[in-house]
């Protein structure tokens, strides 16, 4: 290329990016910048900021709801995650073995992930209700104790988890086919000569053979677990005694119920911080299996 | 063999049907009275469509789908020329700081927006946009998983065509527009199919954003119904719930094929 014309390649890239660039600097790093500023103030929304230093922080860390909120976001990362990850990798193996019902299974699983997040919820608080829900006819007739799912406080939490589960497996389902499909035959063929059971290969060609598929699960719903919010705004509100109160629900409670902005930003950072790890394992793994086949 | 086969797939069918029961039933219970409801009833006694014209008269659920329409099609169609254009330079152009721009493309990955809201909001709240469907359309479009797709896409298509096609003659825009993207249409599509759904689906920026009443999203709209409102009852609710999932559905099962390639286009 000439130099003019180089010069003029180069114009164009830049001019090019420029519209999602400045959309970026805008929408996201300057938010970003702020809410590391914030995190030094007191400010409810009307008056001027007030700088605090650390004193967010002390509180937060005294704040005996901002801990048990903390608590029951991990709780729900533990009660999610695994069922997720092993629901989903049987569905898989069975929607893709050598069978007709295949791409029904599928799309059987995967539709629930399509609905609006209300959809879920509010259809799902009808079928907890323990007076004519259809979980607790069916907790009945099988002679067990009807719970009142969402009002318990052991059993609220539980509760929500099952709905998430339910709600977004279709997607990890998706991962794990397309992880299989990767597979190559050969290695069960060769296995089979050598006498090896369907549970021999499971064990020791597929599990194993998924292992960047695991990881991407794990950490992909981690992620998205530890920022549950809808479903507990929705189904539980937070109650039964806070025992469903999570961290970003708190962060709404104290951010736009009681304007204390300076304070739930503080709290939104200590998320970003804990999320930063598994956010960062994420765009590691996407760039890595990008350049990689997915196994 | 054949009868493990046959016994796979009912396996496989029962096991679907379960799965489903929950969506089975909201549309069951979206035909029937708040009796049958009452009376834990699978099928209705009655079938009648008056959920529906409840809903349809007391609730502005016509307003609010359309919210959520302008806002989900106008976000994915910005997002698509937006992330294209930034993606393009990325992944096919040469020039001094390309590196930089795809790392600094990539940045918002590490930003998760709930992060980032309070901040934002503020800043929305400042020029105006609350209650404004840009205040949802905005924020949305510079998506780093879109450039990210499509990037990785784009890298894949071999350097040949470009070559052949600057021998021919063709400028850069010639590439770009002849050559490159309509290569790139499959990823193009799973990144709107996402970004669609994503932002149709999406619960707390809107139920931030939006104070007003007529401004509701779907998603926002339905909480706010079937928390206020003590004469519109579950079957309503449920029909609710029938009509805002339908369009989804529909846009899923059609691009259906495209978005399980999509995730795992995405993942490679």
């Amino acid at each position: 290329m000439t130099v003019y014309n180089k010069k003029k390649h180069t114009l164009l890239a830049y001019l090019f990016f420029l519209p999602f660039g400045v959309l970026l600097i805008i929408f996201k790093l300057i938010p970003f910048v702020n809410s590391v500023r914030m995190v030094f103030y007191k400010w409810d929304i009307l008056g001027t900021p007030q700088f605090i230093g650390f004193a967010n922080f002390t509180r937060m860390f005294s704040d005996k709801v901002f801990l048990s909120s903390l608590w029951h976001t991990f709780y729900f990362v533990i009660l999610t995650v695994p069922p997720i990850m092993i629901l989903s990798f049987l569905v898989a193996v069975l929607a893709n073995s050598k069978m007709h019902a295949g791409g029904f299974m599928r799309s059987a699983f995967y539709l629930p992930y399509t609905l609006t997040i209300s959809v879920v919820c509010l259809t799902w608080a009808l079928l907890y209700n323990p007076y004519f829900g259809l979980i607790s006819k069916a907790t009945k007739s099988i002679g067990l104790k009807t719970i009142n799912w969402l009002v318990d406080p052991t059993w609220a939490m539980p509760a929500v988890a099952i709905t998430t589960v339910w709600w977004t497996m279709g997607f990890c389902v998706v991962l794990y086919i397309a992880g299989l499909q990767q597979i190559p035959t050969s290695y069960y063929e060769a296995a089979e000569l050598d006498g090896a059971s369907g549970f021999k290969k499971m064990i020791f060609i597929t599990i194993p053979l998924l292992k960047r598929v695991h990881v991407l699960v794990i950490v992909t719903q981690i992620i998205a677990s530890l920022q549950i919010f809808g479903q507990v705004y929705i189904m539980t509100a937070g109650g039964p005694a806070g025992k469903t109160r999570t961290v970003m629900q708190y962060i709404y409670e104290q951010g736009f119920r009681y304007f204390k902005m300076g304070y739930a930003q503080s709290m939104a950072f200590i998320m970003f911080l804990i999320m930063l790890v598994f956010s960062y394992l994420q765009l590691r793994l996407m760039i890595s299996s990008s350049k990689e086949e997915l196994i | 063999m054949r009868l493990k086969k046959y016994l796979l797939t009912t396996l496989a069918i029962v096991l679907s049907i379960i799965y489903l029961i929950p969506l089975i039933w909201m549309v069951l219970a979206s035909f029937q009275s708040q009796k049958d409801i009452l009376a834990g009833k699978w099928i209705p006694s009655k079938w009648s469509a008056d959920n529906y014209r409840t809903i349809l008269q007391r609730a502005k659920i016509g307003t609010w789908f359309i919210n959520s329409l302008i806002s989900s099609s106008v976000g994915t169609v910005g997002i698509i020329v937006i992330c294209t254009l930034a993606a393009y330079v990325v992944s096919r152009m040469n020039f001094p700081g390309r590196r930089l721009l795809y790392i600094l493309s990539l940045t918002g990955f590490m930003i998760p927006s709930q992060a980032i809201a309070i901040p934002l909001y503020l800043m929305i709240r400042k020029v105006g946009l609350v209650n404004n469907l840009f205040g949802i359309i905005i924020p949305a479009l510079p998506s780093s998983m879109a450039v990210f797709i499509l990037s990785q896409f784009m890298k894949a298509i071999p350097a040949d065509y470009e070559e052949a096609a600057r021998l021919d003659g063709a400028g850069e825009l010639d590439i770009m527009f002849k050559i490159i993207l309509p290569m790139s249409i499959p990823s193009i599509i799973t990144v709107a199919v996402l970004h669609f759904t994503w932002i149709w689906n999406d619960f707390f920026w809107p139920l931030i954003v939006m104070t007003n009443e007529k401004m509701y999203t779907l998603p926002v709209g339905l909480v706010a119904l079937a928390g206020s409102d003590v004469n519109i009852r579950y079957g309503p609710i449920m029909a609710a719930n029938v009509m805002a999932s339908l369009p989804v559905i529909v846009v899923y099962l059609f691009m259906q094929r495209y978005l399980t390639r999509g995730v795992i286009l995405s993942l490679r």
